[in-house]
Protein backbone atom coordinates (compact mmCIF):
# COMPACT_ATOMS: atom_id res chain seq x y z
CA UNK A 1 0.00 0.00 0.00
CA UNK A 2 1.39 3.31 -1.23
CA UNK A 3 2.00 5.81 1.73
CA UNK A 4 2.91 9.28 2.01
CA UNK A 5 6.13 10.46 3.17
CA UNK A 6 5.36 13.33 4.32
CA UNK A 7 1.82 12.21 5.76
CA UNK A 8 3.86 9.61 7.75
CA UNK A 9 6.54 12.05 9.30
CA UNK A 10 3.37 14.19 10.38
CA UNK A 11 1.64 11.51 11.93
CA UNK A 12 4.22 11.26 14.65
CA UNK A 13 3.49 15.19 15.85
CA UNK A 14 0.03 13.76 16.24
CA UNK A 15 -1.29 14.72 19.96
CA UNK A 16 -2.85 11.72 22.26
CA UNK A 17 -5.46 13.84 23.02
CA UNK A 18 -6.30 14.53 19.44
CA UNK A 19 -6.39 11.08 18.74
CA UNK A 20 -8.10 10.01 21.81
CA UNK A 21 -11.01 13.32 20.66
CA UNK A 22 -11.34 11.53 17.07
CA UNK A 23 -11.70 8.06 18.69
CA UNK A 24 -14.23 9.25 21.11
CA UNK A 25 -15.90 11.17 18.68
CA UNK A 26 -16.50 8.41 16.64
CA UNK A 27 -17.71 5.84 19.31
CA UNK A 28 -20.06 8.45 20.33
CA UNK A 29 -21.59 8.52 17.29
CA UNK A 30 -21.26 4.93 15.69
CA UNK A 31 -23.38 4.43 19.57
CA UNK A 32 -26.16 6.76 18.38
CA UNK A 33 -26.40 5.78 14.87
CA UNK A 34 -26.53 1.83 16.65
CA UNK A 35 -29.17 3.46 18.87
CA UNK A 36 -31.37 4.87 15.82
CA UNK A 37 -31.07 2.25 13.47
CA UNK A 38 -32.04 -0.47 16.68
CA UNK A 39 -35.32 1.46 17.25
CA UNK A 40 -36.25 2.27 13.85
CA UNK A 41 -35.65 5.97 14.57
CA UNK A 42 -34.48 8.29 11.67
CA UNK A 43 -32.11 11.65 12.21
CA UNK A 44 -35.15 13.23 11.86
CA UNK A 45 -37.11 11.73 14.51
CA UNK A 46 -34.07 12.61 16.57
CA UNK A 47 -34.43 15.79 15.41
CA UNK A 48 -37.60 15.93 16.55
CA UNK A 49 -36.98 14.35 19.98
CA UNK A 50 -34.61 16.91 20.84
CA UNK A 51 -36.59 20.16 18.94
CA UNK A 52 -33.64 20.59 17.08
CA UNK A 53 -32.84 20.99 12.88
CA UNK A 54 -32.27 17.84 11.58
CA UNK A 55 -29.20 19.66 9.57
CA UNK A 56 -28.27 19.91 13.27
CA UNK A 57 -28.61 16.36 13.67
CA UNK A 58 -26.64 15.69 10.48
CA UNK A 59 -23.70 17.67 11.53
CA UNK A 60 -23.54 16.27 14.93
CA UNK A 61 -23.71 12.83 13.11
CA UNK A 62 -21.13 13.24 10.96
CA UNK A 63 -17.88 13.08 13.66
CA UNK A 64 -16.09 15.48 14.74
CA UNK A 65 -18.53 17.23 16.80
CA UNK A 66 -17.32 18.84 20.21
CA UNK A 67 -20.08 17.20 22.01
CA UNK A 68 -20.97 18.50 25.51
CA UNK A 69 -22.12 16.80 28.53
CA UNK A 70 -25.35 18.77 28.00
CA UNK A 71 -25.64 18.04 24.69
CA UNK A 72 -24.43 13.81 25.51
CA UNK A 73 -27.39 14.65 28.79
CA UNK A 74 -29.87 15.31 26.16
CA UNK A 75 -29.22 12.50 23.81
CA UNK A 76 -28.85 10.00 26.53
CA UNK A 77 -32.45 10.62 27.31
CA UNK A 78 -34.01 10.74 23.90
CA UNK A 79 -32.29 7.56 23.39
CA UNK A 80 -33.08 6.05 26.39
CA UNK A 81 -29.53 4.63 26.27
CA UNK A 82 -25.84 5.51 28.33
CA UNK A 83 -23.52 7.20 25.46
CA UNK A 84 -20.77 8.06 28.16
CA UNK A 85 -20.28 5.63 30.47
CA UNK A 86 -17.63 6.39 33.75
CA UNK A 87 -15.80 3.32 34.42
CA UNK A 88 -16.26 3.07 37.91
CA UNK A 89 -12.99 1.23 40.26
CA UNK A 90 -13.81 -1.97 42.06
CA UNK A 91 -13.65 -1.25 45.78
CA UNK A 92 -11.70 -4.29 47.58
CA UNK A 93 -11.15 -5.14 50.60
CA UNK A 94 -7.89 -6.58 51.91
CA UNK A 95 -6.83 -7.92 54.98
CA UNK A 96 -4.03 -6.84 56.61
CA UNK A 97 -2.20 -9.26 59.54
CA UNK A 98 0.28 -7.76 61.79
CA UNK A 99 2.55 -10.14 63.39
CA UNK A 100 3.12 -8.26 66.35
CA UNK A 101 1.13 -7.27 68.04
CA UNK A 102 -0.96 -9.91 66.61
CA UNK A 103 -4.08 -7.66 66.02
CA UNK A 104 -6.40 -8.15 62.28
CA UNK A 105 -8.51 -5.54 60.65
CA UNK A 106 -10.11 -5.04 56.87
CA UNK A 107 -8.96 -1.97 55.06
CA UNK A 108 -10.55 -0.99 51.55
CA UNK A 109 -8.68 0.08 48.80
CA UNK A 110 -8.97 0.75 45.10
CA UNK A 111 -7.60 -2.07 42.93
CA UNK A 112 -4.86 -1.08 41.13
CA UNK A 113 -3.75 2.20 43.01
CA UNK A 114 -1.65 0.50 45.06
CA UNK A 115 0.98 3.08 46.92
CA UNK A 116 3.75 2.48 48.70
CA UNK A 117 4.09 2.57 52.60
CA UNK A 118 7.09 3.75 54.10
CA UNK A 119 8.92 0.71 55.43
CA UNK A 120 9.22 1.99 59.20
CA UNK A 121 5.40 1.32 58.98
CA UNK A 122 5.73 -1.82 57.54
CA UNK A 123 8.12 -4.07 59.97
CA UNK A 124 6.09 -6.97 60.97
CA UNK A 125 3.22 -6.19 58.56
CA UNK A 126 1.85 -8.22 56.29
CA UNK A 127 -0.27 -6.80 53.18
CA UNK A 128 -2.48 -9.28 51.26
CA UNK A 129 -3.32 -6.98 48.30
CA UNK A 130 -2.56 -3.21 48.01
CA UNK A 131 -4.50 -0.27 49.44
CA UNK A 132 -4.79 3.30 47.91
CA UNK A 133 -3.36 4.90 51.46
CA UNK A 134 -2.48 3.08 54.77
CA UNK A 135 -2.61 5.62 57.81
CA UNK A 136 -0.08 5.50 59.86
CA UNK A 137 -1.78 5.24 62.83
CA UNK A 138 -3.09 1.96 62.54
CA UNK A 139 0.44 0.64 63.06
CA UNK A 140 1.31 2.86 65.93
CA UNK B 1 -10.06 29.70 -17.76
CA UNK B 2 -9.17 26.11 -18.94
CA UNK B 3 -6.88 24.26 -16.74
CA UNK B 4 -5.42 20.84 -16.82
CA UNK B 5 -5.32 18.57 -13.49
CA UNK B 6 -3.59 15.06 -13.61
CA UNK B 7 -4.80 12.73 -10.42
CA UNK B 8 -2.32 10.46 -8.78
CA UNK B 9 -2.56 8.41 -5.52
CA UNK B 10 -1.65 10.39 -2.62
CA UNK B 11 -1.86 6.96 0.11
CA UNK B 12 -3.50 4.05 0.26
CA UNK B 13 -5.43 2.77 3.29
CA UNK B 14 -7.42 -0.47 4.09
CA UNK B 15 -10.60 0.75 2.70
CA UNK B 16 -10.13 3.82 1.04
CA UNK B 17 -7.41 4.89 -1.63
CA UNK B 18 -7.22 8.84 -1.09
CA UNK B 19 -6.19 10.53 -4.63
CA UNK B 20 -4.75 13.93 -4.81
CA UNK B 21 -4.55 16.44 -8.43
CA UNK B 22 -1.73 18.38 -9.51
CA UNK B 23 -2.67 21.56 -11.76
CA UNK B 24 -0.11 21.16 -15.12
CA UNK B 25 1.39 24.88 -14.10
CA UNK B 26 2.21 23.64 -10.80
CA UNK B 27 4.23 20.98 -9.46
CA UNK B 28 2.56 20.47 -5.87
CA UNK B 29 -0.84 18.19 -5.72
CA UNK B 30 -3.93 20.54 -4.08
CA UNK B 31 -3.40 18.38 -0.83
CA UNK B 32 0.43 19.35 -0.28
CA UNK B 33 -0.53 22.72 -1.18
CA UNK B 34 -3.40 22.79 1.81
CA UNK B 35 -0.70 21.34 4.13
CA UNK B 36 2.14 23.98 3.03
CA UNK B 37 -0.25 27.04 3.82
CA UNK B 38 -1.82 25.47 6.67
CA UNK B 39 0.43 23.24 8.71
CA UNK B 40 1.62 25.46 11.05
CA UNK B 41 1.42 25.97 15.29
CA UNK B 42 -2.04 28.28 14.90
CA UNK B 43 -3.67 25.01 13.16
CA UNK B 44 -1.58 22.46 14.69
CA UNK B 45 -4.83 20.54 16.07
CA UNK B 46 -6.82 21.17 13.16
CA UNK B 47 -4.32 19.19 11.19
CA UNK B 48 -4.26 16.50 13.23
CA UNK B 49 -7.64 16.22 13.52
CA UNK B 50 -7.43 15.85 9.84
CA UNK B 51 -5.01 13.42 9.29
CA UNK B 52 -6.47 11.27 12.15
CA UNK B 53 -9.84 11.39 10.26
CA UNK B 54 -8.47 10.58 7.21
CA UNK B 55 -6.51 7.53 8.91
CA UNK B 56 -9.81 6.50 10.42
CA UNK B 57 -11.90 6.70 7.33
CA UNK B 58 -9.43 5.02 5.79
CA UNK B 59 -10.05 2.43 8.43
CA UNK B 60 -13.88 2.27 7.57
CA UNK B 61 -14.58 3.57 4.42
CA UNK B 62 -15.59 6.45 3.04
CA UNK B 63 -18.74 6.87 4.58
CA UNK B 64 -21.09 10.28 3.82
CA UNK B 65 -21.56 10.50 7.60
CA UNK B 66 -17.74 10.94 8.04
CA UNK B 67 -17.78 14.31 6.10
CA UNK B 68 -19.02 17.53 6.34
CA UNK B 69 -22.04 17.68 3.62
CA UNK B 70 -21.59 20.47 1.66
CA UNK B 71 -22.75 20.36 -2.34
CA UNK B 72 -23.36 16.57 -3.16
CA UNK B 73 -20.26 14.59 -3.28
CA UNK B 74 -18.61 17.44 -2.75
CA UNK B 75 -17.43 17.46 0.93
CA UNK B 76 -15.05 18.97 3.58
CA UNK B 77 -13.19 18.18 6.51
CA UNK B 78 -12.77 18.65 9.28
CA UNK B 79 -16.54 18.26 10.68
CA UNK B 80 -17.00 20.79 13.70
CA UNK B 81 -14.52 21.81 15.51
CA UNK B 82 -12.87 24.13 13.46
CA UNK B 83 -13.31 26.76 10.53
CA UNK B 84 -10.52 25.32 8.30
CA UNK B 85 -12.05 23.49 5.40
CA UNK B 86 -10.43 20.90 3.40
CA UNK B 87 -12.35 20.18 0.11
CA UNK B 88 -12.50 16.55 -0.94
CA UNK B 89 -14.67 14.97 -3.42
CA UNK B 90 -16.12 11.43 -2.54
CA UNK B 91 -16.31 9.15 -5.75
CA UNK B 92 -17.02 5.91 -4.03
CA UNK B 93 -16.70 4.66 -0.29
CA UNK B 94 -13.40 3.30 -1.64
CA UNK B 95 -11.96 6.62 -3.42
CA UNK B 96 -11.78 10.00 -2.28
CA UNK B 97 -10.21 12.94 -3.87
CA UNK B 98 -8.23 14.96 -1.61
CA UNK B 99 -8.26 18.55 -2.66
CA UNK B 100 -7.39 22.17 -1.38
CA UNK B 101 -8.80 24.65 1.58
CA UNK B 102 -8.92 27.46 3.83
CA UNK B 103 -10.35 28.99 6.29
CA UNK B 104 -14.27 29.80 6.41
CA UNK B 105 -14.68 32.97 7.45
CA UNK B 106 -17.77 34.30 5.44
CA UNK B 107 -21.45 32.62 6.42
CA UNK B 108 -20.87 30.16 2.81
CA UNK B 109 -17.88 29.58 0.69
CA UNK B 110 -19.46 31.17 -2.42
CA UNK B 111 -18.80 34.54 -0.32
CA UNK B 112 -15.19 33.80 -0.15
CA UNK B 113 -13.22 33.94 -3.72
CA UNK B 114 -10.64 31.78 -2.66
CA UNK B 115 -12.45 29.12 -0.62
CA UNK B 116 -14.96 29.25 -3.58
CA UNK B 117 -12.57 28.58 -6.51
CA UNK B 118 -11.09 25.42 -3.99
CA UNK B 119 -14.57 23.98 -3.63
CA UNK B 120 -16.01 24.96 -7.05
CA UNK B 121 -12.59 23.47 -8.76
CA UNK B 122 -12.41 19.86 -7.12
CA UNK B 123 -16.47 19.69 -7.93
CA UNK B 124 -15.59 20.34 -11.50
CA UNK B 125 -12.66 17.63 -11.32
CA UNK B 126 -14.83 14.54 -9.27
CA UNK B 127 -18.29 15.49 -11.96
CA UNK B 128 -15.50 15.18 -15.05
CA UNK B 129 -14.52 12.00 -13.13
CA UNK B 130 -17.84 10.65 -12.64
CA UNK B 131 -18.58 11.62 -15.91
CA UNK B 132 -15.72 9.30 -17.11
CA UNK B 133 -16.25 6.53 -14.64
CA UNK B 134 -20.19 6.32 -16.45
CA UNK B 135 -18.99 6.33 -19.86
CA UNK B 136 -16.25 3.49 -19.15
CA UNK B 137 -13.39 5.65 -20.30
CA UNK B 138 -12.28 5.14 -16.35
CA UNK B 139 -12.90 2.30 -14.48
CA UNK B 140 -12.63 2.23 -10.53
CA UNK B 141 -12.08 -1.26 -8.96
CA UNK B 142 -10.25 -2.50 -5.72
CA UNK B 143 -10.69 1.41 -5.19
CA UNK B 144 -8.59 2.22 -7.65
CA UNK B 145 -9.05 4.08 -10.50
CA UNK B 146 -7.61 3.14 -14.30
CA UNK B 147 -7.73 4.14 -17.22
CA UNK B 148 -7.17 7.85 -16.12
CA UNK B 149 -4.90 10.30 -17.75
CA UNK B 150 -5.82 13.99 -17.28
CA UNK B 151 -8.89 16.11 -16.68
CA UNK B 152 -9.03 19.59 -17.75
CA UNK B 153 -12.12 21.61 -17.02
CA UNK B 154 -12.87 25.65 -17.01
CA UNK B 155 -11.29 26.87 -13.40
CA UNK B 156 -12.54 29.07 -11.31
Amino acid sequence: MKKNSRLEKRRTEISDDVKLFVNKSFEIVEQISGFLNERGLTQKDLAKMLGKEESEISRWLSGTHNFTLKTIAKLEIALKSPLVCCKKQPIREYNIFISNPSVQFVMKGIEGNSQKTPSSYMSGVYISGSATTLDPKLFN
Amino acid sequence: MKRSVKLDIFEQHDHVTYYSFTYSDEESCAFDLFLDAWDDDDHKEDIDIILSWIDKMGLKGADDGMFRPEIGDLKALPIDTSILRLYCFKVTEGIVILGNGAEKTTRTFNEDPTLNAHAMNILSIGRILRSLIKNGTVSANNNELFGLKKITFEAI
